[in-house]
């Protein structure tokens, strides 16, 4: 087996490859999984992701920053929300499909009732102000996290000034110029793929 | 095929196209079920929606299981369930399996860095959308970066921002 040859210096560090695992915790069982992915669902009131990364590789320490952030391009890249795709990945990572259905439970239940419950007593929820207020102020704090977090793994190209132009070019294509969102990712991948090939090329 | 039957369909449809997230998955819902379909409002998918506002992902499920009671109760509900999370849930298992498989391969490393920094620009974009979601809203917008500056420089449990928040919104102070 031969390592790819590719010159360390001018490396985005996205792209650099994974640590060796050294005193890394025990993998998670699966009904950890599930208990785990439980309570942050159970916290998040919104924004997922920010538990999850918090709880996954600040706290537990699960996942390094830069595995998380290998994940995390690819569920981009796949349908479905991010922290649910996030969930399942970790979960077959560590217990394969068992690990992804009961991660995929433990987020997932309590949504799915929350959101029986709610028709239930949707007569007393839609014109109740408070429950919008809440939900308004809610959304506002869950953005915050979201921005937070989002800042929080892009720390980890910071000296990376290719990788920086490219999450320039994302965030600009969105915000800045309201395309459509399949145009950008499926975009400037591809320029992404056409860059690092010319560069291993050159280099 | 009945409501259940179609709606079952659609979901699953649009579980497949939501690629990036799901933000973009709601306008065609908005379509089918609310101009098409008839099964409810505008008002009543607006109430439902904000429920999902927050950021896509759990909350979207609750959203997608209240539209499911609502248009065949709790097999509805648990249909809706079923066809927007377990295409995706397949692919993405499949997916990590391949991606995994193929660790030592080059061209999986040039994917991967090509796909990170997008993926980080994306997730910075959409916290910029959410934020500006609700007419230039002063104070929503500090919550947000007082949020966002506390995750990032203190130690402080979010879920304190976030109590605050829904208070402040609660009380009409913001």
């Amino acid at each position: 087996m031969t390592a790819p040859v590719v010159p360390v210096a001018a490396e985005p560090i996205a792209s650099q490859p994974v640590p060796p695992e050294e005193e890394r915790p025990a993998p998670p069982t699966p009904a950890a999984l599930f208990l785990i992915f439980l309570k942050i669902t159970l916290q998040s009131f919104g924004a997922a992701l920010p538990w999850l990364h918090r709880d996954v590789v600040e706290r537990r320490r699960w996942l390094s920053e830069a595995e998380f952030i290998e994940l995390f391009g690819l569920c981009q890249i796949l349908p479905g929300g991010n922290a649910v795709n996030m969930a399942i990945m970790i979960g077959v990572r560590f217990r394969g499909a068992v690990g992804a259905i009961a991660s995929f439970a433990g987020l997932l239940i309590p949504p799915l009732l929350i959101g029986i419950a709610t028709a239930l007593l949707y007569g007393s929820f839609a014109t109740n102000p408070l429950v919008h207020g809440a939900l308004g102020g809610l959304a506002a704090a869950g953005a915050g996290l979201i921005l937070a977090t989002g800042l929080k793994l892009a720390k980890q190209f910071r000296r990376s000034v290719p990788d920086l132009a490219f999450a320039a070019a994302a965030f600009s294509g969105i915000v800045l110029l309201h395309l459509p969102l399949a145009w950008v990712l499926l975009g400037l991948i591809a320029l992404g793929i056409l860059y690092h090939m010319l560069r291993r090329r050159i280099a | 095929m009945g409501p259940v039957g179609r709606m079952a369909l659609t979901l699953a449809l649009l579980s497949l196209l939501s690629v990036g997230g799901i933000n973009t998955v709601l306008a065609d819902m908005h379509r089918d079920f609310v101009t098409v379909e008839h099964w409810m409002t505008d008002t009543e998918f607006a109430d439902f929606f904000a429920l999902a506002q927050a950021a896509p992902g759990p909350n979207f499920i609750i959203m997608v299981a209240s539209i499911g009671w609502h248009v065949g109760g709790l097999g509805g509900a648990l249909a809706a369930f079923a066809a927007i999370s377990l295409p995706s849930l397949v692919t993405v298992y499949l997916a990590t399996r391949a991606w995994d498989r193929f660790r030592d391969a080059s061209w999986r490393a040039i994917l991967q860095a090509a796909m990170t920094p997008v993926a980080i620009g994306l997730l910075i974009a959409s916290a910029v959308v959410l934020m500006q979601a609700a007419d230039v809203d002063w104070g929503r917008l500090a919550i947000s970066l007082v949020t966002a500056g506390a995750m990032l420089f203190t130690r402080l449990n979010p879920l304190w921002l976030m109590g605050l928040g829904a208070l402040l919104g609660m009380t009409g102070v913001v």
